[in-house]
């Protein structure tokens, strides 16, 4: 199992927004809204790091009212 | 008490010795070891704000091999 946090920037006035688009892909697993320097945090769970990444690139980056993003791979001690 | 999550950067080679000892923390809700610029992510679930920041100040950064913690709090209820 592969897991990895996007921390997000949105355009102001559409954190709403980019909070209802996260509720509709899949491999996202949990979903905060954040007080300070970001706006959203999106847990993203899948079988490997191919299906995060895809997930990542088209799903969550192409979101209207989305700023920036940040990820956070997680990984295997 | 909305979710409070931390980064931390910790010291080279401190990074396993940190994880167990938050792991093992009963606010720990769940740790993670990350690549790339922080080495652990960490969801708190604490009681209060004030309990929060006793649990930043007087246990996570008196960590041994805590280098750096950067904290962001969720929003209640969104």
């Amino acid at each position: 199992m592969a897991v990895g946090f996007v921390l997000m920037t949105t355009l102001p006035g559409q954190e709403a927004a980019v909070l209802s688009g996260l509720d509709r892909i899949e491999l996202v697993t949990q979903r905060w809204m954040l007080f300070g320097e970001f706006d959203l945090m999106a847990r993203v769970q899948a079988d490997d790091e191919y299906d995060i990444t895809r997930c990542i690139v088209e799903d969550i980056r192409t979101l209207p009212g989305l700023k920036d993003s940040q990820t956070l791979i997680g990984a295997e001690l | 008490m909305p979710d409070a999550f931390v980064l931390f950067k910790t010291e080279p080679s401190h990074e396993q010795a940190v994880y167990l000892t938050l792991a093992g923390h009963a606010d720990v809700a769940e740790v993670h070891a990350l690549y790339g610029e922080f080495d652990l992510l960490v969801r708190i679930t604490s009681t209060d704000s004030k309990a929060l920041s006793d649990l930043l100040m007087n246990t996570f950064r008196q960590i041994e091999g805590v280098r750096e913690t950067r904290t962001m709090i969720a929003v209640e209820g969104a």
